[in-house]
């Protein structure tokens, strides 16, 4: 069996609140093999964005461990890379500044930069548009801008906080079938937090079920035919979703 | 080419109107303290050489002044916008300084600084660096967390993190409150060229006034007038090259 490339073990968070403790995440456990395809769902302010900040090294859980590779993760980890929910671009920054920002911050030198960044904002078809600003492109382009940016890390994980929320029906197809290509092509290891049942289903080859806060593991659903040609109009697709809508309706009464 | 054509074309019109009123204020009020324009503009050009000296000695001190406000308050205020515990030890003592009115200083700091430019810098210095300061730290400590989070994800450090993410977010607001300073260093300008000076607009002025040379009076006003503008321009400038961002469609 593979070793896996991520560990949460008991993992809690408890932030303080106007100087009041209030826990964020409880008792969280799971293991995610290298290539596999996660999604993170549950109700508003269960902690799915907490749990995504700690698997990126910007926040440390105050109890248990999260490793990565075998290793207590201590901060931002190199080849982990990170798409928020905005994008994280800068309107100051154009569309190539943007995408090559993360190997500025390691120090590449501008050429190795331009060899790394431009086949990337190529092929996600952002070539035309390398000095434009964020303000000038549409909803769909600034997120392929982003996961420029995120791929020219060459990450082995990639971390995604409800990166299609803002987009319309269609963009938001259009990008999920892109990640999900970029995904089996690249074969990352691949965590995404939604709030919608049908990104979950159709990006997550395992779905973590959470409660409201405190976010705890209600269950982790196999959903083992992500990538299979027409599963998003296929049966098990929407028995998938009616599935997590129970399981979700269930979290919720919990809760 | 075209755009800057169509920006010179408004820019004279808003010059056209205020001479207009000018000239209509003039008419109706029909009293030898205030002539027209005509007549200033005449003794503008007529008196150049004299003027010239004047506007350049006010322009060093007010440009002066505002590069020393500006690098003293500017990364003072980013740092208070971004340090919680720093913030709590300086921005009350600021929020006490700043409405003390800095003029009334004017007599002890010619008494440190003795009578010269010295004296007239470090008054401005002092009036634009706390307008300088609170802006700009309101602009740093507007920053959003997500901003500073997505570069500490790409593994940022402090230094990066100003380069790349709280310099450029508060440039327009710095910018911004530059203009509103450049206005009450002008104005304090002329306070301080007033007392006890042989040099500047503010002397020219006052010393057309004493010799009830009303046209002489208003040309070193216009004079005045024109430095602020000259320098507007200059900031706007800047802006559009510092923070092109800000201009696309």
């Amino acid at each position: 069996m593979t070793e896996p490339l991520i560990e949460l073990e008991d993992v809690g968070l408890v932030y303080r609140q106007n100087g009041h403790p209030l826990a964020a995440l409880e008792g969280i456990t799971f293991a995610i093999g290298p290539g596999e395809s996660w999604a993170v769902i549950g109700p508003s302010g269960c902690g799915k964005t907490s749990l995504l900040f700690l698997l990126a090294g910007l926040r440390r859980s105050t109890s248990g461990q999260v490793r990565i590779g075998g290793q207590v993760l201590a901060g931002p980890r190199a080849r982990t890379a990170l798409i928020l929910q905005d994008y994280g671009l800068f309107p100051w920054k154009n569309v190539y500044q943007n995408a090559a920002l993360g190997l500025e911050i390691r120090g590449l030198g501008k050429k190795e930069q331009a060899r790394a960044v431009l086949p990337i904002l190529e092929e996600l078809g952002l070539g035309e548009f390398l000095s434009s600003y964020p303000a000038q492109l549409s909803g769909g382009q600034r997120q392929r801008v982003a996961i420029a940016r995120a791929l020219a890390l060459r990450p082995d994980i990639l971390l995604m906080d409800e990166p299609f929320s803002a987009l319309d029906a269609l963009t938001r197809e259009g990008l999920q079938e892109l990640i999900r290509k970029i995904w089996q092509k690249q074969r990352l290891t691949m965590v995404l937090v939604t709030h919608s049942i049908e990104e979950a289903v159709y990006l997550g080859q395992k779905i973590v079920v959470l409660t409201p806060r405190p976010g705890r593991v209600v269950r982790v659903v196999e959903n083992p035919e992500v990538g299979s040609a027409g599963f998003r109009h296929s049966e098990v697709f929407h028995r998938q979703c009616s599935l997590l809508r129970g399981l979700l309706a269930e979290a919720g009464s919990e809760g | 080419m075209r755009a800057s054509v169509r920006r010179l074309g408004t820019h004279l019109l808003a010059v056209g109107w205020v001479l207009l009123a000018w000239a209509i204020v003039a008419f109706f009020a029909a009293n030898p303290a205030l002539p027209g324009p005509v007549p200033c503009m005449i003794h503008l050009v007529t008196s150049l050489e004299v003027l010239w000296p004047h506007f350049w000695v006010s322009l060093y001190r007010v440009v002066l002044s505002l590069c020393l406000g500006l690098v003293t308050a500017a990364p003072l205020g980013l740092l208070l916008g971004r340090c919680e515990l720093l913030d709590r030890l300086f921005t009350p003592a600021a929020y006490l300084v700043y409405p003390v009115p800095k003029i009334a200083l004017l007599p002890v700091i010619f008494l440190l600084f003795g009578i010269g430019d010295a004296t007239r810098i470090f008054l401005i210095t002092i009036i634009v660096f706390f307008q300088i300061l609170v802006t700009t730290r309101d602009a740093s400590r507007a920053i959003p967390q997500h901003s500073i989070l997505s570069v500490l994800s790409l593994g940022a450090g402090a230094w990066q993190i100003l380069r790349h993410v709280i310099f450029p977010a508060c440039l327009p607001k710095i910018l911004t409150a530059l203009r509103i300073s450049l206005g009450t260093a002008v104005s304090v300008l002329f306070f301080s060229e007033t007392v006890a000076g042989t040099s500047g607009l503010g002397y020219f002025i006052l010393d057309a006034l004493y010799r009830s040379e009303y046209a002489r009076m208003l040309a070193g006003i216009v004079a005045m007038s024109l430095l602020g503008l000259f320098l507007y321009g200059v900031i706007d400038w800047l802006e559009r090259r510092l923070c092109s961002w800000q201009f696309v469609a």
